[in-house]
């Protein structure tokens, strides 16, 4: 847990230094007769944020030579089970998002519905099946058809409009 | 007699051809015209939901399918990222794809000069241009300004410290403000204010809080005449709706005239036949009655355009809004 | 009198067999997208647009108004079960009614969000009634200083309601602001952190992809970590005795829903940012006047019925400057301005004049849609609550495919869809490590308004400062200063003494 707070505030370090930088592509100074620039706002924040990361940083390295049993020094951030749990939804969801702009949103849905149902759920055939065929339908005539939002379709497109 | 024989039986045979050659014709001018949208139509909007290009977007929507003029639904879609970039790149990535069109404001000619963008007019097919929407010079009425006279006495008077809001900056509203400033010789005396769109401009000069704006008439309709009092418009001709105000014609600056163009454009390379498919639609829309009620009522200038003088027309204002944006030192060659 | 004539001429507009079927078909689709995450009602308006073209003005004025309403009580209900906001003005519902659901109240919560929601709505629509003109004229007052220094009390009402960590809380709401920069500069108006012109950056970072991120996949994540399969959902009961107890309890929170309702109406009436400021003033205020805040964000039904009744009355709030001014009080009125565009209607005093038996019409329906709302969000209860029966290996992955197609639909941008997954990362991370969420989501709803009000009001007063502290001259303005630095100051005061007691309390 202390581990995974000091990389996050380390992250958060260098990630806000980037933006930062970044954020000097506009004005970062306050312009006469109108008040701070463009740039002012991103650039002084980001340095904000990182002098406070760096503050918690150096809270955590005190802290875990005086108190081990801190609220935010103790357990850890994540279980063995939890973490496999975790990645057996969690990835193939990220190949479900990602499968969105390829084979459509209900495709791609539907495989995803299935494999979270039928193989890690452990729920039988019949119900597996009617909700990850059912769940699409029912997102395409609330969107397709009354709400009227297209919804990505990738290289199933055709498939969607006949003539 | 016998040589009527065979001509009896070409009779039938001629027949059967004739009307053959006749469907096939018929079907393959069929084919030609026939250009419909199989799909749902995109219909980009360069600005966020609420606005006034997200209104004329949306009315245009109400009258096609009111009229059930196409066979598919049009769906607003906003894109109000980068004063237009946004909407314009993705009309630029939809190349080809006739089921896509855009809008426009006349940040379609000054966002992609001043952002230096891989896209511009050329790169997309023009499609339609519906209405110009004009300008006024506005100021709050408890100002007790009358006149053009006035208001240069009064923007004098308050030493640098007058203050004109309007929607974004380097769009439509500052480029008309810095024409009133050379054209009045009040360089450097009015401070441009940038608010979010031009329903909250015109608010703020009701309210007080701004000292003149340069809105569209239809924004400042709510607040008038209570509210706001009009000085003078951008126009050549007087506006139906504001009989008694004067153009900067009539005052003697017969270059300070500026429109907001109101068209369609499509992405580049699309098929021919659906052009003249959108080309119809939009004829039909904008010789409808519908549209001519708003047009009146708003005190739009219904400027219904198409085809080759579009083109020139794009071209024209092109070069317009970079010398404008030039004079401005905004733009460099 | 007059006003109570035109008042009983609008009922009976609003009561005819079409305007009230309208209604009732607004509210009922409305609770339906408040609740899917990812279309509040600022989308739902806008899309549901087209259906009002065959009616006339007047009842397509009604069903806007009534989906209006049905959202604000829909947003409730999928912030309560699932702990994602169905739109921001929901956001602050989530702090206690996630909890309460948790515990197995679900349904306590749903019926205070419901019953909170229609006492809200229903004075603000008295208020609307009776004092539309002179309001419009107040609020006309505002401009960007005031505007600035009511997003400022906004914060100040905040301040002292995050996490345990201040440091963590101070980079949160940093974290937050920075994300508002993103896109475009408004003032200047040209790009800014777009890093080398991702097109998916130039619309900025929608409040909707951050609160589906951060609340929806980020709270998935964290369940399925906690045991995908073994997981316990929580027992929630449902009967008639529940909702009579409910309702009995709901005497307690009579104070707090008064106070947020009227802080509703008057902050959504301003011409700022609408209701999603207003629910979270609603919220810190009632912590700060409750006998034990202590219970906050674990589980107070006060927590639920604060925001509710605010965002409910702010929502009516924002109609009275769409009306009389035209000008939106709220993302959502500015798609109905629209709208009375495409109906040939100029809002404005002379609305009031010309067009009454639209302005009456509408008036009289949000007496009706209110009350419709009440019924409907109540009725909808149960099948929510058969919902969060169903066994996590089947509601996980639904919620990541309508979280998916949510984060999609309201810029029909796929951009936005892998944002809103890094996010729901970043959220699960940031929640383990006791980062607070609410005040990320706080600053990026309010920071773009921020910067523009006060960039604004420093070129209107040409770079000097003293424009908020000017009582001659913006005299509004200066008084929601002083109050907001003495909101500032007063939660130092306990903390300096707690840090005293805890010295010595060591030391002993």
């Amino acid at each position: 847990m202390q581990r995974a707070d000091r990389i996050v505030a380390i992250g958060l370090i260098f990630v806000s230094l980037g933006v930062a930088w970044k954020a000097t592509e506009l004005p970062v100074g306050i312009l006469p007769k109108e008040g701070p620039g463009g740039g002012f706002l991103p650039f002084w924040l980001s340095l904000g944020i990182a002098a406070v990361a760096l503050m918690v940083l150096i809270q955590s390295l005190l802290s875990a030579r005086r108190d081990e049993s801190d609220t935010a020094g103790a357990g850890v951030f994540m279980s063995r089970e939890g973490l496999g749990d975790l990645m057996r939804v969690g990835l193939p969801g990220m190949i479900m998002i990602l499968l969105i702009g390829v084979i459509s949103v209900y495709f791609s849905a539907a495989l995803f519905i299935f494999y979270c149902l039928f193989l890690v759920g452990g729920h039988n055939l019949k119900t597996s099946l009617g909700v990850s065929i059912g769940v699409p339908v029912v997102v395409y005539y609330i969107f397709e058809k009354f709400l009227i939002i297209p919804l990505p379709k990738g290289y199933a497109e055709f498939l969607f409009y006949w003539n | 007699m016998k040589s009527l024989k065979p001509s009896k039986r070409a009779i039938p045979f001629l027949t059967l051809a004739l009307s053959l050659l006749i469907v096939v014709a018929l079907g393959t001018t069929q084919a030609l015209a026939a250009w419909k949208p199989t799909r749902p139509i995109e219909f980009v909007i360069m600005a966020g939901k609420g606005g006034g290009a997200d209104r004329i977007a949306r009315l245009m929507q109400k009258i096609v399918t009111q009229n059930k003029w196409s066979p598919q639904p049009l769906v607003p879609i906003n894109k109000k990222g980068g004063s237009g970039a946004e909407a314009m790149l993705y009309l630029l990535s939809k190349k080809g794809n006739p089921h896509v069109i855009l809008v426009t404001l006349n940040s379609f000619f000054t966002t992609p000069a001043l952002r230096k963008l891989p896209v511009n007019y050329t790169k997309l097919t023009p499609v339609y241009r519906l209405a110009m929407d004009t300008f006024l010079l506005w100021v709050n009425t408890k100002s007790g300004i009358k006149n053009m006279d006035d208001f240069v006495k009064a923007v004098k008077a308050k030493k640098g410290k007058w203050t004109m809001g309007g929607t974004g900056k380097m769009q439509e509203d500052q480029l008309v403000t810095n024409m009133l400033m050379q054209a009045y010789g009040l360089k450097g005396m009015i401070t441009y204010v940038p608010f979010r769109g031009g329903g909250t401009v015109a608010k703020n000069l009701a309210g007080g809080h701004v000292d003149s704006t340069v809105n569209n008439p239809s924004e400042g309709l709510p607040h008038y005449p209570g509210k706001m009092k009009p000085i003078a418009a951008l126009t050549p001709e007087r506006i139906p709706a504001f009989k008694d105000v004067p153009t900067f014609k009539e005052l003697g600056q017969p270059q300070l005239v500026y429109f907001m163009q109101r068209s369609i454009n499509a992405p580049g390379g699309i098929p021919k036949d659906a052009l003249a498919w959108y080309t119809d639609l939009f004829n039909k829309l904008c010789n409808s009655k519908e549209w001519k009620d708003y047009t009146s009522s708003k005190a739009l200038n219904r400027a219904c355009l198409s085809g080759a003088p579009l083109g020139k027309f794009f071209a024209d204002e092109d070069v317009k809004h970079k010398k404008l944006l030039m004079g401005m030192g905004l733009l460099k060659n | 009198m007059e006003i109570l004539g035109n008042l009983f001429y609008g009922l009976g507009i609003a009561l005819s067999p079409q305007n009230l079927l309208m209604a009732l078909f607004g509210v009922v689709l409305g609770v339906a997208i408040g609740a899917m995450p990812g279309l509040g009602s600022v989308n739902g308006v806008a899309i549901l647009l087209p259906i009002t073209f065959a009616v006339p003005p007047t009842s397509a004025i009604i069903f806007l108004a009534a989906i209006y309403y049905g959202a604000m009580y829909g947003g409730a209900i999928s912030s309560i079960t699932l702990n994602i906001p169905g739109a921001s003005t929901a956001v602050a519902t989530t702090f206690d009614g996630y909890p309460l659901a948790r515990k197995g109240k679900a349904a306590d919560a749903l019926v205070t969000a419901a019953v909170a929601s229609f006492i809200g709505g229903t004075l603000s629509i008295v208020l609307f009634t009776f004092f539309a003109p002179p309001l419009a004229e107040f609020a006309l007052r505002f401009g960007p200083p005031e505007e600035f220094a009511v997003v400022l009390l906004a914060y100040a009402t905040f301040a002292g309601l995050g996490g345990e960590s201040p440091l963590k809380t101070i980079i949160a709401t940093m974290l937050g602001l920075l994300m508002s920069t993103v896109g475009t500069d408004i003032v200047s108006g040209s790009p800014r952190l777009i890093f080398g012109g991702i097109t998916g950056f130039y619309h900025g970072i929608n409040f909707l992809v951050l609160a589906i991120g951060i609340y929806g996949v980020g709270e998935i994540f964290y369940t399925l970590e906690e045991g995908f399969k073994t997981k316990e959902r929580y027992q929630a009961k449902l009967g008639v005795q529940e909702i009579v107890s409910t309702l009995k309890n709901l005497t307690k929170c009579t104070p707090t829903i008064a106070r947020g309702s009227l802080l509703g109406f008057f902050v959504g009436m301003l011409p700022a940012a609408g209701a999603t400021p207003a629910s979270f003033m609603s919220y810190s205020i009632a912590k700060r006047f409750a006998k034990n805040p202590e219970e906050f964000g674990k589980g107070a039904l006060e927590g639920v019925a604060a925001p509710e009744c605010a965002n409910n009355a702010a929502s009516t709030g924002s109609m009275l400057p769409m009306l009389t001014l035209g000008i939106p009080g709220s993302p959502t009125t500015a798609v109905m301005l629209g709208a009375l565009f495409v109906w040939g209607l100029v809002p404005g005093p002379r609305l009031f004049v010309e067009n009454a038996e639209f302005v009456w019409g509408l008036t009289g329906s949000l007496y009706i849609a209110n009350t419709m709302a009440v019924i409907v969000a109540i009725f909808a209860v149960p099948i929510f609550i058969w919902m969060l029966r169903m066994p996590m290996t089947i509601l996980a992955p639904i919620i990541l495919v309508v979280c998916a197609v949510g984060g999609f639909s309201p810029t029909q941008d796929m951009f936005d869809v892998y944002l809103m997954f890094i996010f729901g990362a970043v959220g699960y991370i940031f929640r383990k490590l006791d980062y607070p969420l609410a005040p990320m989501v706080l600053a990026l709803v309010l920071g773009g308004l921020t910067e523009r009000t006060f960039r604004q009001s420093m070129i209107m007063s040409h770079g000097s400062p003293g424009i908020f502290f000017d009582f001659a001259g913006h005299p509004i303005a200066a008084a929601l200063m002083m109050v907001s630095a003495v909101l500032f100051i007063l939660p130092l005061i306990p903390m300096i003494f707690r840090f005293r007691v805890s010295r010595s309390g060591t030391s002993a």
